[in-house]
């Protein structure tokens, strides 16, 4: 039975995942779905107000947005363009996976799979911005990294796109971020906003990931090192988005508006 | 059906609700800061009535499921709750009490260290210190407080 352990462990990692699908989707099927159900009880429990309320401003804005959205889509068709974010994206719920050990969530599963167009590496966004990025998908289901995770890495710029660098999570803090690699002539405020870069083929450009706070550090003369706070926290985040659609090309800052920097880059 | 029969198939029984709970309640028992570790309780429970063997089985098994539920550090719950199985087994001969103390430390201990282990296996980000003394000791002692409340219903001797 150790040996058994031991081999696990040591399998390669696609057929862990190979296993753990397995695992999911038979044993752990019903277990799961009842879970999904449990999740839905306890929130609607525990927002009823909250959801009444954002259902009833929702419905005044569907009325209002009706014949803004019919008015966008002829004008769109007019100038030859894409329907804005429709059929890029998958609307899912999401639940995060604790295990033993974890002071924060760094996984997430979600009730939409490879049936639904989800793919491996797929960005899974909330409306505040990036949540993170799906791993493994399965017929109806897809398990994922949020940002929180050890292994997660985004290429991100400011959003005037003049300072590049690499985001990945603070591993003493588990809920702030580190921004590796900003030029070193450059220094960032307080405030400014960064998003995705587009660099890397998984994530689009555009896609918020959160705010300066301070600098932490210097590499030897020639980059900095920034603490960012995020836009979105795993804790909080319950309905997410997958971009099913993906192209290296494309960019993302058309679904959010534009948001203007509480800070900007300054040059030195 | 005599005795030990019944204290076996309430055991089964007292396992398979946990795991169950364990795994179906996950969302609502992550979203607090802390809360009992329902699998390693269940895994405790069973290695104090079973052989080292079986006990390790069941710790492989459990293992497996919770593993299933993430994408890294794959096997290494399997590994743990495995090893907690068959040591737990073991403290049988070491430990005759059947006194409901003993088995609230038995199983503050075991999910103590279990959590820390894996906190320290997997380098979760976070302060250690805090961890190890404040949330993991929190967890192991609503472990240990359910895993005393399930007692009546697998040990009717």
């Amino acid at each position: 039975m150790l040996l058994a352990a031991v081999v696990i462990i040591t399998l390669p990692h696609r057929h862990q995942l190979g296993l753990a699908k397995a695992v999911r989707s038979t044993v752990l099927a019903p277990v799961l779905r009842l879970q999904g159900g449990f999740y839905d009880m306890r929130l609607t429990s525990t927002r009823v107000e909250e959801l009444r309320a954002e259902r009833d401003s929702l419905a005044e804005r569907v009325l209002v947005l009706k014949d803004v959205e019919e008015e966008n889509l002829r004008l769109r068709g007019l100038m030859g363009l894409w329907e804005r974010g429709a059929n890029r994206f998958r609307p899912a719920n999401l639940y995060p996976t604790k295990r033993g050990g974890e002071v924060v969530a760094r996984s997430f599963r979600l009730d939409v799979g490879g049936e639904a167009g989800v793919t491996a590496d797929a960005p899974v966004i909330a409306p505040g911005g990036l949540v993170g990025v799906v791993r493994v998908t399965s017929g109806g289901q897809a398990l994922g990294d949020f940002w929180t995770h050890p292994d997660f890495r985004v290429s991100a710029m400011t959003a005037d796109g003049s300072v590049f660098g690499i985001i990945s999570p603070l591993g003493e803090t588990p809920l702030l971020m580190r921004l590796d690699g900003a030029p070193y002539q450059v220094r960032l405020t307080r405030g400014t906003e960064l998003v995705t870069s587009g660099m890397g083929g998984v994530f689009p450009r555009g896609i918020p990931i959160g705010r300066v706070t301070e600098a932490t550090g210097e590499e030897a003369g020639w980059a900095r090192s920034y603490q960012v706070r995020p836009l979105v926290y795993p804790e909080a985040v319950r309905e997410v988005m997958v971009l099913v659609q993906r192209d290296s090309t494309e960019t993302m800052e058309d679904v959010w508006s534009p948001s203007v920097s509480e800070g900007n880059a300054d040059r030195e | 059906m005599n005795e030990r029969a019944q204290n076996r198939v309430g055991l089964a029984v007292t396992v398979l609700t946990l795991t169950f709970v364990h795994f179906a309640l996950a969302p609502v028992l992550d979203s607090w800061y802390f809360g009992p570790n329902l699998l390693a309780c269940a895994v405790l429970i069973a290695a104090r009535e079973v052989r080292p063997g079986t006990a390790a089985s069941v710790g492989f098994v459990l293992g497996l499921l919770e593993d299933s539920m993430a994408v890294s550090h794959f096997g290494l719950a399997t590994l743990l709750l495995l090893l907690i199985g068959f040591v737990g087994s073991l403290t049988r001969d070491l430990f005759l009490g059947e006194e409901r103390l003993f088995m609230g430390t038995y199983l503050f201990a075991g999910t103590w260290i279990y959590e820390a282990a894996s906190y320290l296996l997997m380098g979760a980000p976070g302060d250690p210190v805090a961890y190890l003394l404040l949330t993991a000791p929190l967890d192991a002692m609503a472990t240990g407080i359910v895993g005393y409340l399930t007692l009546p219903v697998w040990r009717t001797r």
